[in-house]
Protein backbone atom coordinates (compact mmCIF):
# COMPACT_ATOMS: atom_id res chain seq x y z
CA UNK A 1 0.00 0.00 0.00
CA UNK A 2 1.05 3.58 -0.47
CA UNK A 3 -0.01 7.14 -0.73
CA UNK A 4 -1.42 8.07 -4.09
CA UNK A 5 -2.14 11.59 -5.21
CA UNK A 6 -5.90 12.03 -5.56
CA UNK A 7 -5.74 13.04 -9.21
CA UNK A 8 -4.12 9.67 -9.96
CA UNK A 9 -6.70 7.63 -8.08
CA UNK A 10 -9.18 5.82 -10.30
CA UNK A 11 -12.57 4.36 -9.47
CA UNK A 12 -12.19 0.73 -8.46
CA UNK A 13 -9.09 1.28 -6.35
CA UNK A 14 -9.38 0.11 -2.75
CA UNK A 15 -8.58 2.24 0.30
CA UNK A 16 -5.81 0.78 2.45
CA UNK A 17 -6.45 3.23 5.28
CA UNK A 18 -9.58 4.99 6.42
CA UNK A 19 -9.79 8.67 5.59
CA UNK A 20 -10.48 10.91 8.58
CA UNK A 21 -11.28 14.56 9.04
CA UNK A 22 -9.39 16.73 11.55
CA UNK A 23 -11.94 16.07 14.21
CA UNK A 24 -11.57 12.35 13.73
CA UNK A 25 -14.74 11.79 11.75
CA UNK A 26 -14.35 8.83 9.53
CA UNK A 27 -15.06 9.99 5.99
CA UNK A 28 -14.40 6.75 4.12
CA UNK A 29 -13.59 3.39 5.66
CA UNK A 30 -10.59 1.29 4.77
CA UNK A 31 -11.32 -1.58 2.41
CA UNK A 32 -13.77 0.54 0.49
CA UNK A 33 -13.69 0.26 -3.28
CA UNK A 34 -13.68 3.85 -4.44
CA UNK A 35 -16.45 4.92 -6.79
CA UNK A 36 -16.77 7.97 -8.97
CA UNK A 37 -18.80 9.68 -6.28
CA UNK A 38 -16.26 8.93 -3.53
CA UNK A 39 -13.56 10.64 -5.55
CA UNK A 40 -15.73 13.73 -5.97
CA UNK A 41 -16.39 13.74 -2.25
CA UNK A 42 -12.74 13.33 -1.35
CA UNK A 43 -12.01 16.25 -3.59
CA UNK A 44 -14.76 18.23 -1.88
CA UNK A 45 -13.31 17.36 1.50
CA UNK A 46 -9.97 18.72 0.36
CA UNK A 47 -8.19 15.38 0.46
CA UNK A 48 -5.07 15.43 -1.67
CA UNK A 49 -3.68 11.93 -1.16
CA UNK A 50 -5.10 8.60 -0.08
CA UNK A 51 -3.62 5.29 0.93
CA UNK A 52 -4.39 2.75 -1.77
CA UNK A 53 -4.08 -1.01 -1.46
CA UNK A 54 -1.55 -2.77 -3.63
CA UNK A 55 0.47 0.26 -4.65
CA UNK A 56 4.11 0.95 -3.83
CA UNK A 57 4.85 4.24 -2.28
CA UNK A 58 6.14 6.07 0.68
CA UNK A 59 4.64 5.09 3.98
CA UNK A 60 3.43 8.48 5.06
CA UNK A 61 1.96 9.40 8.38
CA UNK A 62 -1.80 9.64 8.82
CA UNK A 63 -3.32 11.83 6.16
CA UNK A 64 -3.89 15.43 7.12
CA UNK A 65 -7.21 16.63 5.82
CA UNK A 66 -8.32 20.12 5.29
CA UNK A 67 -11.28 20.86 7.45
CA UNK A 68 -14.63 21.31 5.82
CA UNK A 69 -16.94 20.92 8.75
CA UNK A 70 -16.40 22.98 11.86
CA UNK A 71 -16.40 21.42 15.31
CA UNK A 72 -19.67 23.19 16.08
CA UNK A 73 -21.35 21.83 12.98
CA UNK A 74 -20.23 18.35 13.84
CA UNK A 75 -21.32 18.46 17.44
CA UNK A 76 -24.67 19.96 16.43
CA UNK A 77 -25.09 17.10 13.99
CA UNK A 78 -24.15 14.53 16.62
CA UNK A 79 -26.57 15.99 19.16
CA UNK A 80 -29.34 15.80 16.57
CA UNK A 81 -28.45 12.23 15.71
CA UNK A 82 -28.40 11.21 19.38
CA UNK A 83 -31.89 12.63 19.80
CA UNK A 84 -33.08 10.95 16.61
CA UNK A 85 -31.85 7.58 17.78
CA UNK A 86 -32.92 8.02 21.40
CA UNK A 87 -35.73 5.46 21.13
CA UNK A 88 -33.53 2.76 19.67
CA UNK A 89 -32.02 -0.28 21.27
CA UNK A 90 -28.30 -0.70 20.84
CA UNK A 91 -27.65 -3.38 18.22
CA UNK A 92 -25.47 -4.00 15.20
CA UNK A 93 -28.09 -2.72 12.75
CA UNK A 94 -28.71 0.52 14.63
CA UNK A 95 -24.97 1.17 14.99
CA UNK A 96 -24.45 0.74 11.25
CA UNK A 97 -27.58 2.72 10.43
CA UNK A 98 -26.44 5.61 12.59
CA UNK A 99 -23.00 5.52 10.97
CA UNK A 100 -24.46 5.61 7.46
CA UNK A 101 -26.94 8.35 8.33
CA UNK A 102 -24.10 10.38 9.82
CA UNK A 103 -22.12 10.01 6.62
CA UNK A 104 -25.10 10.97 4.47
CA UNK A 105 -25.78 14.02 6.64
CA UNK A 106 -22.13 15.09 6.33
CA UNK A 107 -22.37 14.66 2.56
CA UNK A 108 -25.48 16.81 2.55
CA UNK A 109 -23.78 19.56 4.54
CA UNK A 110 -20.74 19.46 2.25
CA UNK A 111 -23.03 19.51 -0.75
CA UNK A 112 -24.92 22.53 0.58
CA UNK A 113 -21.70 24.38 1.29
CA UNK A 114 -20.39 23.65 -2.18
CA UNK A 115 -23.57 25.04 -3.68
CA UNK A 116 -23.37 28.13 -1.55
CA UNK A 117 -19.76 28.77 -2.44
CA UNK A 118 -19.93 27.82 -6.05
CA UNK B 1 -63.40 11.59 19.72
CA UNK B 2 -64.17 8.10 21.01
CA UNK B 3 -63.73 4.98 18.93
CA UNK B 4 -67.44 4.55 18.15
CA UNK B 5 -67.90 8.08 16.89
CA UNK B 6 -64.72 7.72 14.88
CA UNK B 7 -65.94 4.57 13.14
CA UNK B 8 -69.33 6.16 12.40
CA UNK B 9 -67.62 9.19 10.93
CA UNK B 10 -65.32 7.09 8.81
CA UNK B 11 -68.28 5.20 7.41
CA UNK B 12 -70.06 8.42 6.56
CA UNK B 13 -67.09 10.36 5.33
CA UNK B 14 -67.15 11.74 1.86
CA UNK B 15 -64.12 14.01 1.99
CA UNK B 16 -61.90 11.16 0.92
CA UNK B 17 -64.46 9.74 -1.43
CA UNK B 18 -62.35 10.13 -4.57
CA UNK B 19 -60.75 6.88 -3.63
CA UNK B 20 -63.69 4.48 -3.41
CA UNK B 21 -65.33 5.75 -6.60
CA UNK B 22 -62.70 4.80 -9.15
CA UNK B 23 -61.09 2.18 -7.06
CA UNK B 24 -64.16 0.19 -6.01
CA UNK B 25 -65.46 0.09 -9.55
CA UNK B 26 -62.25 -1.37 -10.88
CA UNK B 27 -61.65 -3.61 -7.90
CA UNK B 28 -65.14 -5.02 -8.32
CA UNK B 29 -64.22 -5.97 -11.86
CA UNK B 30 -60.84 -7.36 -10.94
CA UNK B 31 -62.23 -9.50 -8.14
CA UNK B 32 -64.92 -10.92 -10.39
CA UNK B 33 -63.51 -14.16 -11.85
CA UNK B 34 -65.65 -13.68 -14.96
CA UNK B 35 -63.82 -10.48 -15.92
CA UNK B 36 -61.38 -10.96 -18.78
CA UNK B 37 -58.25 -8.93 -19.31
CA UNK B 38 -59.87 -7.40 -22.39
CA UNK B 39 -62.97 -6.29 -20.45
CA UNK B 40 -60.90 -4.79 -17.66
CA UNK B 41 -58.68 -2.93 -20.10
CA UNK B 42 -61.61 -1.59 -22.06
CA UNK B 43 -63.41 -0.34 -18.93
CA UNK B 44 -60.31 1.49 -17.70
CA UNK B 45 -59.50 2.84 -21.16
CA UNK B 46 -62.90 4.49 -21.35
CA UNK B 47 -61.77 6.84 -18.59
CA UNK B 48 -59.18 8.91 -20.40
CA UNK B 49 -58.00 10.93 -17.44
CA UNK B 50 -57.44 7.79 -15.41
CA UNK B 51 -55.72 6.08 -18.33
CA UNK B 52 -53.25 8.91 -18.79
CA UNK B 53 -52.55 8.96 -15.07
CA UNK B 54 -52.02 5.21 -14.87
CA UNK B 55 -49.62 5.14 -17.78
CA UNK B 56 -47.66 8.06 -16.39
CA UNK B 57 -47.27 6.35 -13.03
CA UNK B 58 -46.61 2.89 -14.45
CA UNK B 59 -43.72 4.29 -16.49
CA UNK B 60 -42.30 6.54 -13.80
CA UNK B 61 -38.83 5.58 -12.57
CA UNK B 62 -39.86 5.40 -8.91
CA UNK B 63 -42.81 3.06 -9.49
CA UNK B 64 -40.94 0.70 -11.81
CA UNK B 65 -43.79 -1.59 -12.55
CA UNK B 66 -42.03 -3.24 -15.44
CA UNK B 67 -38.76 -3.00 -17.36
CA UNK B 68 -40.69 -2.44 -20.57
CA UNK B 69 -42.40 0.78 -21.48
CA UNK B 70 -46.13 0.47 -20.96
CA UNK B 71 -47.93 2.21 -23.77
CA UNK B 72 -51.52 1.15 -23.29
CA UNK B 73 -53.87 -0.14 -20.62
CA UNK B 74 -54.33 -3.38 -22.56
CA UNK B 75 -50.58 -3.88 -22.44
CA UNK B 76 -50.50 -2.88 -18.76
CA UNK B 77 -53.13 -5.45 -17.81
CA UNK B 78 -51.43 -8.11 -19.91
CA UNK B 79 -47.92 -7.52 -18.62
CA UNK B 80 -48.67 -6.58 -15.01
CA UNK B 81 -51.60 -8.86 -14.32
CA UNK B 82 -54.78 -8.07 -12.42
CA UNK B 83 -53.26 -7.62 -9.01
CA UNK B 84 -50.61 -5.16 -10.07
CA UNK B 85 -53.18 -3.24 -12.08
CA UNK B 86 -55.33 -2.99 -8.97
CA UNK B 87 -52.38 -1.60 -7.01
CA UNK B 88 -51.62 0.84 -9.79
CA UNK B 89 -55.20 2.16 -9.72
CA UNK B 90 -55.04 2.43 -5.94
CA UNK B 91 -51.79 4.41 -6.07
CA UNK B 92 -53.22 6.73 -8.71
CA UNK B 93 -56.36 7.31 -6.66
CA UNK B 94 -54.29 8.10 -3.58
CA UNK B 95 -52.16 10.58 -5.48
CA UNK B 96 -55.40 12.43 -6.19
CA UNK B 97 -55.88 12.99 -2.49
CA UNK B 98 -52.58 14.80 -2.09
CA UNK B 99 -53.67 18.25 -2.99
CA UNK B 100 -57.02 19.15 -1.52
CA UNK B 101 -56.51 20.36 2.01
CA UNK B 102 -57.58 23.28 4.10
CA UNK B 103 -55.35 26.26 4.61
CA UNK B 104 -53.40 26.19 7.80
CA UNK B 105 -52.75 22.47 7.60
CA UNK B 106 -51.29 22.28 4.12
CA UNK B 107 -47.72 21.91 5.32
CA UNK B 108 -48.56 19.22 7.83
CA UNK B 109 -50.59 17.25 5.30
CA UNK B 110 -47.89 17.64 2.72
CA UNK B 111 -45.37 16.42 5.27
CA UNK B 112 -47.41 13.30 5.95
CA UNK B 113 -47.73 12.58 2.23
CA UNK B 114 -44.05 13.17 1.54
CA UNK B 115 -43.24 10.78 4.35
CA UNK B 116 -45.76 8.29 2.92
CA UNK B 117 -44.13 8.53 -0.50
CA UNK B 118 -40.82 7.78 1.21
CA UNK B 119 -42.27 4.74 2.93
CA UNK B 120 -43.78 3.63 -0.40
CA UNK B 121 -40.50 3.92 -2.27
CA UNK B 122 -38.63 2.31 0.62
CA UNK B 123 -41.08 -0.57 0.84
CA UNK B 124 -40.73 -1.20 -2.87
CA UNK B 125 -36.92 -1.17 -2.65
CA UNK B 126 -36.88 -3.51 0.35
CA UNK B 127 -39.36 -5.77 -1.41
CA UNK B 128 -36.88 -6.05 -4.25
CA UNK B 129 -33.93 -6.58 -1.91
CA UNK B 130 -35.83 -9.37 -0.20
CA UNK B 131 -37.28 -10.82 -3.41
CA UNK B 132 -40.86 -10.21 -2.40
CA UNK B 133 -42.95 -11.20 -5.38
CA UNK B 134 -45.11 -8.08 -5.65
CA UNK B 135 -43.03 -4.94 -5.13
CA UNK B 136 -45.82 -2.66 -6.38
CA UNK B 137 -48.12 -4.03 -3.70
CA UNK B 138 -45.55 -2.96 -1.15
CA UNK B 139 -45.36 0.47 -2.80
CA UNK B 140 -49.04 1.11 -2.29
CA UNK B 141 -48.96 -0.37 1.21
CA UNK B 142 -46.19 2.02 2.17
CA UNK B 143 -48.16 4.86 0.66
CA UNK B 144 -51.09 3.96 2.90
CA UNK B 145 -49.30 3.09 6.14
CA UNK B 146 -49.93 6.46 7.85
CA UNK B 147 -53.32 7.17 6.24
CA UNK B 148 -54.71 7.27 9.80
CA UNK B 149 -52.83 10.53 10.30
CA UNK B 150 -54.58 12.00 7.25
CA UNK B 151 -57.94 10.96 8.73
CA UNK B 152 -57.04 12.53 12.07
CA UNK B 153 -56.05 15.70 10.26
CA UNK B 154 -59.42 15.75 8.54
CA UNK B 155 -61.58 14.96 11.53
CA UNK B 156 -59.68 16.68 14.30
CA UNK B 157 -56.96 18.95 13.01
CA UNK B 158 -56.59 20.79 16.33
CA UNK B 159 -56.11 17.53 18.23
CA UNK B 160 -53.50 16.51 15.71
CA UNK B 161 -51.64 19.72 16.36
CA UNK B 162 -51.75 18.97 20.10
CA UNK B 163 -50.39 15.49 19.46
CA UNK B 164 -47.45 16.80 17.47
CA UNK B 165 -46.76 19.42 20.13
CA UNK B 166 -46.88 16.89 22.96
CA UNK B 167 -44.50 14.60 21.07
CA UNK B 168 -42.08 17.44 20.43
CA UNK B 169 -42.22 18.77 23.98
CA UNK B 170 -41.88 15.48 25.82
CA UNK B 171 -39.78 13.34 23.50
CA UNK B 172 -42.67 10.92 23.00
CA UNK B 173 -43.23 9.24 19.67
CA UNK B 174 -46.34 10.30 17.73
CA UNK B 175 -48.04 7.01 18.60
CA UNK B 176 -47.41 7.51 22.32
CA UNK B 177 -48.79 11.06 22.19
CA UNK B 178 -51.86 9.80 20.30
CA UNK B 179 -52.52 7.19 23.00
CA UNK B 180 -52.26 9.92 25.60
CA UNK B 181 -54.57 12.41 23.87
CA UNK B 182 -56.95 10.21 21.84
CA UNK B 183 -56.69 6.81 23.48
CA UNK B 184 -55.83 5.21 20.14
CA UNK B 185 -53.25 5.70 17.42
CA UNK B 186 -53.11 6.47 13.70
CA UNK B 187 -52.44 2.77 13.11
CA UNK B 188 -55.87 1.97 14.52
CA UNK B 189 -57.57 4.78 12.61
CA UNK B 190 -55.84 3.64 9.42
CA UNK B 191 -57.05 0.10 9.94
CA UNK B 192 -60.66 1.33 10.21
CA UNK B 193 -60.36 3.32 7.00
CA UNK B 194 -58.66 0.43 5.21
CA UNK B 195 -61.53 -1.85 6.19
CA UNK B 196 -64.09 0.71 5.12
CA UNK B 197 -62.37 0.99 1.76
CA UNK B 198 -62.27 -2.78 1.42
CA UNK B 199 -58.50 -2.92 1.04
CA UNK B 200 -56.90 -6.36 0.95
CA UNK B 201 -56.16 -7.91 4.36
CA UNK B 202 -52.37 -7.77 3.96
CA UNK B 203 -52.58 -4.01 3.39
CA UNK B 204 -54.94 -3.49 6.35
CA UNK B 205 -52.63 -5.55 8.58
CA UNK B 206 -49.57 -3.62 7.47
CA UNK B 207 -51.31 -0.31 8.24
CA UNK B 208 -52.42 -1.52 11.65
CA UNK B 209 -49.17 -3.16 12.72
CA UNK B 210 -46.43 -1.00 11.21
CA UNK B 211 -45.37 0.19 14.67
CA UNK B 212 -45.97 -3.15 16.39
CA UNK B 213 -44.60 -5.67 13.89
CA UNK B 214 -44.07 -8.23 16.65
CA UNK B 215 -47.84 -8.76 16.73
CA UNK B 216 -48.04 -9.62 13.02
CA UNK B 217 -49.50 -12.96 12.32
CA UNK B 218 -50.58 -13.90 8.84
CA UNK B 219 -48.76 -11.25 6.81
CA UNK B 220 -45.43 -11.00 8.59
CA UNK B 221 -43.32 -10.25 5.55
CA UNK B 222 -45.50 -7.35 4.37
CA UNK B 223 -45.77 -5.87 7.87
CA UNK B 224 -42.00 -6.16 8.39
CA UNK B 225 -41.17 -4.53 5.07
CA UNK B 226 -43.38 -1.52 5.81
CA UNK B 227 -42.05 -1.30 9.36
CA UNK B 228 -38.42 -1.22 8.20
CA UNK B 229 -39.20 1.22 5.36
CA UNK B 230 -40.90 3.53 7.88
CA UNK B 231 -37.91 3.46 10.25
CA UNK B 232 -35.51 4.14 7.38
CA UNK B 233 -37.67 7.01 6.05
CA UNK B 234 -37.53 8.63 9.46
CA UNK B 235 -33.79 8.16 9.77
CA UNK B 236 -33.21 9.84 6.42
CA UNK B 237 -35.65 12.68 7.24
CA UNK B 238 -37.58 12.05 4.08
CA UNK B 239 -40.73 14.14 4.45
CA UNK B 240 -42.40 15.61 7.51
CA UNK B 241 -40.71 17.10 10.49
CA UNK B 242 -40.02 14.54 13.13
CA UNK B 243 -36.85 14.41 15.13
CA UNK B 244 -37.22 10.88 16.48
CA UNK B 245 -37.06 7.55 14.72
CA UNK B 246 -39.66 4.99 15.83
CA UNK B 247 -38.17 1.92 17.48
CA UNK B 248 -36.65 -0.52 15.01
CA UNK B 249 -37.81 -4.06 15.64
CA UNK B 250 -34.65 -6.07 15.23
CA UNK B 251 -36.51 -9.36 14.84
CA UNK B 252 -38.32 -7.90 11.81
CA UNK B 253 -35.00 -6.87 10.30
CA UNK B 254 -33.47 -10.29 10.90
CA UNK B 255 -36.48 -12.11 9.58
CA UNK B 256 -36.21 -10.24 6.27
CA UNK B 257 -32.57 -11.34 6.14
CA UNK B 258 -31.43 -7.87 5.24
CA UNK B 259 -27.68 -7.53 5.45
CA UNK B 260 -26.09 -4.84 7.58
CA UNK B 261 -23.50 -4.04 4.93
CA UNK B 262 -26.18 -3.23 2.36
CA UNK B 263 -27.63 -0.41 4.48
CA UNK B 264 -25.55 2.25 2.78
CA UNK B 265 -26.40 1.25 -0.80
CA UNK B 266 -30.03 0.81 0.16
CA UNK B 267 -30.26 4.24 1.78
CA UNK B 268 -28.53 6.00 -1.11
CA UNK B 269 -30.93 4.42 -3.59
CA UNK B 270 -33.83 5.19 -1.29
CA UNK B 271 -32.94 8.88 -1.01
CA UNK B 272 -32.46 9.28 -4.76
CA UNK B 273 -35.72 7.61 -5.66
CA UNK B 274 -37.67 9.52 -3.04
CA UNK B 275 -36.48 12.81 -4.50
CA UNK B 276 -37.56 11.70 -7.97
CA UNK B 277 -40.94 10.56 -6.70
CA UNK B 278 -41.65 13.79 -4.82
CA UNK B 279 -40.59 15.86 -7.82
CA UNK B 280 -42.93 13.78 -9.94
CA UNK B 281 -45.89 13.94 -7.57
CA UNK B 282 -45.44 17.51 -6.33
CA UNK B 283 -44.08 19.11 -9.47
CA UNK B 284 -44.05 22.58 -7.93
CA UNK B 285 -41.35 21.78 -5.41
FE1 LIG C 1 -46.86 5.50 11.59
FE1 LIG D 1 -44.72 6.45 9.12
Amino acid sequence: MGLVELSLVNPGMVLAKSVYSHSGVILLKDGRTLGEKDLLLLEAWGVTEVDIQGTDGTQGKEQVLSEILSEEELSALDAKLDKKFSKQQENEVIIELKKVIRKIKIEEIVERKKQKNG
Amino acid sequence: MDKDTLWKKIKRMNELSTLPEVYTKIVGLIDDPKTSAATLASVISRDQVLTAKLLRIANSPFYRSSPEKITSITFAVAILGFNATKNLVLSASLFDLFHDFEEGFKDTVRGVWEHSIACAVGSRIIAQYTRYKQPEEMFVTGLLHDIGKIVELQFMPEKFREIVKLANDTGMLIGEAEEEILGYTHSYVGKLLGRHWGLSPQIVDSIELHHTPETANEFKKQVFIVHIADVLSHSLDLGGKDDKIPLLNIAAWESLELKTDTIEALLQEFKREWKDAVAFLFPTK
